[in-house]
């Protein structure tokens, strides 16, 4: 785990010397060393470099990891209690939920209103939740959600909402269109610091939660009667770790728009290389996935530099075949 | 025996199906309980409701004479230990994690396992004979492993009592056999109390003290297996006709399937007479009856092996009483028989003064001009003084077909009988 954290914070530094504009490790390091350490301005560099690096990259990267590893660890979740390999955010119809709240509060202008920086990740919660609930109720049978209705009405609720954001796009004034779409997209560019604040304590919290709960996650897996068996409060753990899943899902993206495969992928990555025990596999999650994260969009800034590729491109271009990569290889070993 | 767990007078539904009303029933300390009963009788459910996994709607049921409800999970989880047929895992979890689960309602919220906990499931382990399987993944393992895994992981809870839900329905005869002997090791070293639902009726009541038989919501019949397993009521609980006796190895009730005991007569509708004894006749039988024959036998002593299969199979018998010699009676029946039949069939079997008179039914029949296919037989032991011999000697004279075994019968009855027709 310190490894694991060692190699996020070294991905972290390197990308931010990394850009449209490459500045080199050393000044950049030197940048941060000063900001935050109070080092001496030992190197020299210009106010627009020091600009860059502070109120640009550093603000995106760190913006990268939350999403990243909000969305890994409600994968690792969504796929313990669902027993299912598939189950992600993004499946679940949880993203799209929350972007359509998300879009609504953006095209509504909520941010003005007191909510202020909280309007958005808020009613991108709301809608998570909502759909969760939605996909439940949908699924439900004789008070109890199988999984595989559960994951069906999920697509179908997902196909639903995107239908809904297409509409409301449509129907939006013109400059607006392109802020969304972008924003659609998948892409870490507009989190204001401000708002990088206000994630962090949602993933804090709801990650936390999460955590808590793993070792219930392990014996959930075993399936919901031999957790009750075990001593499980079954229904509790499993409303709790809903709810949390979607609260630090909704939040990211509210900022980051619709970011798909990291977190049907990431745990894929962690149980194959270290178990599937959740007490490990949670924070594990979160670290490669916001490695994974930050990777992805350092090569959004700098593959095409200067025109950005939206995240949620990169994730997915690279994700859908290294997951393919990773089945042929390894797959009959991890599922059954 | 003090209880353990008590139900009183228990109701329950599932919405849209009743399955028990006014049920009690009581797991006494230190016990091996069968549960048995057919398909959909509720067993499942009522583990289920001994667990406090599914809450009665009405009557009451506890553990250690507190009320089942009022105890925390993790407490009743210390306490019970459930082992389900099979469990299907979607991750790779390895062995020795699935049966460190086991301990789960030991943990605190935060707390990892501890060098005790480990030595728990180590012990588990040991006890079940799956120690060295802990590295490999659950889903590698074979059935048998399987379960014994899971009994590990249910031991790994310490528990007083354990409900096991058909543990060996997926299983060899081997593997049925090592988990039954494991139980058992279980309750007589551990004093573990246990209640196994089990659906071979024979393992439950060569293995349990006690045997519950369940059947429309209610218990049916309870008690030591040879008052439970009885042939009425297998016959009035699963509507099938069984044949319950002891096993001569060690004393339990052992049953035995009967079907509905009789074969559709579709085939050649021809009757073969066998002359039989010692159970001689008994696959001769059953090779014609699969193939459409119809048969009776004769002359047999009431007791015979013969007898009582010809019986369950509802044969028709030319019958003498039991040890004794075959009477003029006996032998006029077995001639009415032989009359109504298309072809006789001398087994094989000893020959003493009581029986030589089957010899000359045979004899008799042949003369008569039936049709007679005579298995050789050697006299190996000749109580009858050459008289016997004397008879087979004239059997071959007058042209009964021998045959020097079972694997021709068919074929010579066949061909006899056509050249008949």
């Amino acid at each position: 785990m310190v490894i694991l954290a060692a190699l996020l914070a070294g991905v972290m530094g390197i990308s931010v010397s990394l850009g449209a504009v490459t500045i080199p490790l050393s000044k950049s390091w030197s940048i941060l060393g000063h900001q935050f350490l109070g080092l001496s301005a030992a190197g020299k560099w210009t106010a627009s470099d020091s600009s860059i690096i502070l109120d640009l990259r550093l603000p995106r990267i760190l913006s990268g990891a939350l999403v990243g590893s909000a969305l890994a660890m409600a994968g690792s979740v969504l796929q313990a209690l669902l027993r299912n390999p598939l189950a992600d955010p993004f499946v679940l119809g949880i993203s799209s939920g929350a972007a359509v709240g998300a879009v609504l509060a953006i095209l509504f202008g909520l941010g003005a209103t007191f909510l202020g920086a909280y309007a958005v990740p808020g009613s991108a919660f709301g809608g998570a939740l909502f759909t969760l609930f939605l996909v439940y109720f949908i699924a439900r049978v004789e008070g109890r959600a199988p999984t595989n209705t559960m994951l069906l009405a999920g697509v179908i609720v997902s196909s639903f909402f995107s239908a809904v954001i297409m509409f409301l796009i449509s129907a939006t004034s013109d400059e607006q269109i392109y802020n969304v779409t972008f924003w659609l997209m998948g892409n870490l560019e507009y989190m204001a610091s401000q708002s990088l604040g206000i994630i962090f304590l949602f993933l804090m919290g709801g990650g936390g939660v999460l955590l808590a709960l793993a070792r219930d996650f392990n014996l959930l897996a075993l399936g919901e009667e031999t957790a009750a068996e075990l001593g499980v409060d079954v229904e509790r753990v499993k409303k709790l770790a809903f709810i949390f899943a979607s609260l630090i899902t909704g939040a990211v993206v509210s900022v980051s728009g619709l970011i798909g495969f990291v977190g049907l992928i990431v745990p894929h990555v962690v149980r194959m290389i270290w178990g599937p025990d959740h007490r490990f596999l949670l924070p594990a999650s979160a670290l490669v996935g916001a490695m994974l994260m930050v990777v992805a969009d350092t090569l959004a800034r700098t593959v095409m530099a200067p025109t950005e590729i939206p995240v949620g491109v990169v994730t997915a271009m690279g994700g859908a075949p290294f997951f393919v990569y990773l089945l042929r290889k390894k797959g009959h070993a991890v599922y059954h | 025996m003090p209880s353990i767990i008590r139900m009183e007078r228990v109701d329950f539904r599932y919405p849209e199906r009743p399955i028990f009303s006014g049920l009690s029933l009581s797991l006494e300390e230190g016990e091996v309980l069968g549960l048995i009963g057919p398909n959909s009788s509720g067993k499942t459910t009522l583990l289920k409701l001994m667990d406090g996994l599914l809450q009665p709607q009405r009557g009451t049921i506890s553990l250690d004479e507190k009320s089942l409800s009022q105890i925390p999970r993790a407490q009743v989880a210390r306490t019970i230990a459930v082992v389900p047929q099979t469990m299907d895992v979607p991750f790779s979890f390895a062995v020795g994690e699935i049966v460190l689960m086991g301990r789960a309602p030991y943990l605190t919220r935060f707390g990892w396992e501890k060098r005790k906990d480990l030595e728990v499931a180590r012990e588990a382990m040991a006890l079940t004979g799956v120690a060295g399987l802990e590295n490999r993944t659950f889903w590698e393992l074979s059935q048998g492993e399987k379960q014994r895994v899971l009994i590990a992981r249910a031991l790994a809870q310490e528990p007083r009592v354990m409900l096991l839900d058909e543990p060996t329905s997926h299983l060899d005869i081997n593997h049925q056999v090592e988990i039954n002997e494991l139980i058992r090791r279980l309750n007589l070293r551990k004093g573990l109390t246990v209640l196994h639902i089990s659906h071979d009726l024979n393992l439950a009541a060569e293995y349990c003290h006690r045997i519950v038989l369940l059947h429309q919501g209610s218990v049916f019949s309870a008690g030591v297996p040879s008052e439970v397993i009885t042939e009425e009521n297998i016959r009035r609980v699963y509507e099938t006709k069984v044949l319950v006796e002891k096993n001569p190895l060690s004393g339990a009730p052992r049953i035995t399937l009967l079907g509905k005991g009789k074969i559709e007569k579709t085939g050649p509708q021809r009757t073969v007479h066998i002359i039989c004894g010692e159970g001689s006749g008994v696959d001769s039988a059953r090779r014609l009856l699969l193939r459409g024959y119809r048969v009776s036998l004769g002359v047999l002593n009431t007791g015979d092996t013969d007898q009582k299969i010809g019986k369950t199979l509802g044969l028709p018998m030319a019958l003498e009483g039991p040890f004794s010699s075959i009477s003029e009676r006996g032998m006029e029946e077995n001639r009415k028989l032989i009359e109504k039949s298309d072809l006789v069939l001398l087994e094989r079997f000893h020959i003493g003064p009581g029986n030589l008179a089957n010899l000359r039914a045979a004899l008799e029949a042949l003369e008569k001009g039936n049709k007679v296919i005579v298995l050789e037989n050697n006299l190996e032991y000749d109580f009858t003084g050459g008289e016997a011999r004397a008879y087979y000697h004239r059997l071959k004279e007058k042209g009964a077909v021998f045959i020097p075994d079972h694997s021709m019968l068919l074929e010579e009855a066949e061909k006899h009988l056509n050249q008949n027709s």
